[in-house]
């Protein structure tokens, strides 16, 4: 059951509430720390619209985070405002028909310079944009700042630079990558796996995400072959590692890298006291081929509109501010993440995703799904815990892409 | 007169019998009507709605679509489902073994030392934390890099026996009822003091005046009279080793790659993460039914014997 946190006058409790001319609507989430920017919005919305949010948290618990959105959409009491995933994941939605299509919201932002046609498309599913933009992450490597400067690194501009960055390190008693892929972090197994292959081949990537290519395809057994090779000289943490203990280590200069998306940049700062800058950094992973160096993963978290929720007025205000330039710069400030809006002052974006943040939007880069999201739930769920045996079990791998080809025919028919 | 009297209040009987019977039945029926509607709320409908959903395919965003017995049949297609089974089964070994095993050893050595509540009270302490927290606990303590069993055996230049406990098959299942036991063993060794202290004491004293002694005293005397709490123990623990979950989920979620899976957790995976609300019942449902042949079969031996 989740916990209900009132954000602004109006009270809590389930259902719709209105009092004294403040209608209160509840927003379904499982990630606490986005509590604090849906409270900011809270008192904007109150204010302006009288309408006023109240968080039902599932907080680390996703299963019955799902169970709820997926039990209430079809009902008349839908919930009028739900955070969710992309891709795949929010195509499964989709095609229940059960969310309102926000097209012509993205369309009046996008004619204002706001947004590009780009981003629409990460938020879309079947040709219909149905999510509130609340972040886009893009996968890079943090490093520790202090341990580059102690072996005089910088981060490298080719693959055979990584890889000696890492030999220096493991040399040094410095293990070069964190990972965690225990019961910890279940879906983590995906990490590497991704960025090798898009750094590797990223047609590739593609194909396999949509079931045009095989796990069991020779170039998928030679990435698998450069992990292996990574693993059995050391560069990677133990498996077993929790995400505290990583994070410790990671602080302590223990492990140099760790490849997440940008959300570990806030992380760092609330759990370890790490700051941009001076204590980490970030660079993205250079393509192990030339075309490798295009691609940068990115995952991106909508909030969606129940089609049957009796509030669906009330929701589609908060809907529209939270894509405007002021309310993207209130979510972005409180939150201290990097605004989807591209009308938000530059000042406001996070100093180590400034740069990388212009990049893209000069088209430096072309943007990848995340696997998480990019290909069916059931086969991502499964293929992560595949990887994740692998990090333990490397000299299994063709046994290991035996068996993701398996679930990939099961669940990409 | 008294013929008269009878025969005059005979009809009255008649007809106030039947009234204060059907009172009495009625009354009867409204002391059990809150426990039969509790059993019915909380027992019945769930194990026919459980065992209902086990004939469709349902992933709660589209509607339920009636497949009669597929599911059953994936059962037994479904490679992860033996793994599953095999952990099970570790788990009601383990459960018997050290948290039963080892709380009538400590019983026994703690029944006549001095000073045993203290004893008592520290081997039960666990028990009153949360399983799911006692699993954090020991996930902590596992930890490869900053464990304290990690820790312990760095001292003891062996830290490599520690380094994937809970990343390989089957030492994350036996570190997991490791962890289980230590919580569990307080209470069932409080069961068995009980137990102890309430045989009589002649009917010890006359075994040792007839040469008892010892491990054959414990054979033939106290573990016999011990049977019928011995009974409860060894159901409640089987049952809790069938319906494993919390720590499993906590300690390695299934994983990796879900050889650490038990039956319960399988069943909550494919219901709440794969979305498959009718497989997950059916397994509910074969599992219900092997906890409840094993249980039945238990315990009438017991009473037989």
């Amino acid at each position: 059951m989740g916990i209900v946190l009132a954000l602004s006058g109006g009270g809590a409790g389930a259902g719709a509430v209105r009092s004294r001319g403040l209608t209160t609507i509840h927003i379904l989430n499982d990630a606490a720390w986005h509590s604090p920017g849906f409270a900011a919005v809270s008192a904007v919305t109150s204010r302006q619209f009288g309408v006023a949010l109240a968080v039902d948290l599932y907080a680390n618990n996703e299963d019955a985070f799902q169970s709820a959105v997926r039990l209430g959409l079809g009902s008349n009491h839908a919930p009028p405002l739900f955070e969710w995933w992309f891709g795949y994941r929010l195509q499964d939605l989709a095609s229940t028909s059960n969310l309102l299509d926000l097209t012509p919201l993205w369309q009046k932002y996008i004619k204002l310079g706001a947004y590009n046609s780009a981003q629409m498309q990460l938020f879309s599913a079947n040709g219909k944009a149905y999510g509130v933009p609340l972040f886009t992450n893009y996968w890079v490597m943090f490093y520790n700042v202090h341990v580059f400067a102690k072996y005089h690194l910088s981060p490298p501009k080719s693959w055979p630079g990584l890889m000696t960055i890492a030999t220096t390190l493991k040399a040094h008693g410095v293990t070069p990558f964190g990972l965690t892929t225990g019961s910890d972090c279940t879906w983590c197994g995906f990490i590497w796996f991704e960025e090798l292959l898009v750094r590797s081949n990223p047609l590739l990537y593609t194909n396999l995400l949509a079931g045009k290519a095989k796990y069991t395809d020779p170039s998928v057994a030679k990435i698998m072959l450069t992990w292996q090779s990574m693993i059995n000289k050391g560069y990677f943490t133990n498996p077993g590692i929790t995400t505290n203990g990583l994070l410790s280590a990671f602080a302590k200069g223990q492990a140099a890298m760790m490849l997440y998306g940008d959300w570990e940049g806030p992380i760092l700062t609330q759990q370890a006291g790490l700051q941009p800058g001076t204590d980490f950094g970030v660079f993205v992973v250079p393509g192990i081929v030339p075309q490798g160096n295009r691609p940068l993963i990115v995952e991106a978290r909508p909030l969606l509109v129940g089609k049957g929720s009796p509030q669906q007025a009330a929701a589609m205000k908060v809907a529209d501010y939270l894509m405007s330039t002021p309310g993207q710069t209130l979510w972005a400030r409180t939150l201290h993440v990097n605004p989807v809006n591209l009308s938000v002052a530059t000042a406001l974006r996070p100093s180590y995703l400034v740069r990388l943040s212009q990049a893209v939007k000069a088209g430096a880069y072309t943007l990848y799904p995340r696997y998480w999201e990019g290909t069916a739930p059931q086969l991502s769920e499964a293929v992560s815990n595949l990887m994740d045996k692998f990090t333990v079990h490397p000299s299994d791998y063709m046994q290991i892409l035996s068996q993701a080809q398996d679930l990939a025919n099961q669940y990409l028919k | 007169m008294p013929e008269a009297g009878v025969s005059s209040d005979a009809p009255m009987r008649v007809h106030r019998r039947p009234w204060s019977r059907r009172l009495r039945t009625l009354s009867a029926y409204l002391y059990v009507l809150p426990a039969l509607l509790l059993t019915t709320g909380i027992l019945l409908y769930p194990i026919a709605f459980t065992t209902g959903l086990s004939l469709f395919r349902w992933d709660l965003l589209h509607r339920a679509v009636f497949i009669g017995f597929d599911n059953y049949a994936q059962l037994l297609r479904d490679p992860f489902l033996a793994s599953s089974f095999s952990n099970t089964l570790y788990w009601v070994v383990g459960t018997m073994v050290l948290p039963v095993g080892f709380a009538l050893l400590f019983a026994l050595l703690l029944n006549h030392l001095p000073g045993r509540d203290i004893f008592k009270t520290i081997l039960f302490l666990p028990f009153v934390i949360a399983p799911a927290v006692v699993g954090l606990v020991w996930l902590f303590m596992y930890d490869p890099s900053e464990g304290v069993l990690q820790a312990l055996l760095g001292l003891a230049g062996a830290s490599g026996l520690m380094a994937n406990v809970l990343s390989n098959s089957p030492s994350n299942t036996i570190a997991m009822i490791i962890a289980a036991a230590w919580r569990g063993l307080g209470v069932n060794m409080v069961l068995f003091l009980i137990g102890l202290q309430s045989i009589p004491t002649e009917v010890l004293e006359a075994a040792m005046l007839d040469g008892s002694s010892g491990f054959n005293l414990f054979r033939r005397i106290t573990f016999p009279l011990l049977r019928p709490l011995t009974t409860v123990v060894v159901t409640l623990a089987v049952a809790a080793g069938f319906t494993t979950f919390d720590f499993v989920w906590v300690m390695t979620g299934g994983g990796p790659y879900r050889s650490s899976e038990t039956l319960a957790v399988t069943m909550y995976r494919v219901s709440f993460v794969d979305f498959n609300f009718g497989y997950g019942a059916a397994i509910a449902v074969v599992l219900a039914l092997i906890v409840s042949v094993f249980a039945t079969l238990y315990v009438r031996n017991i009473v037989r014997s």
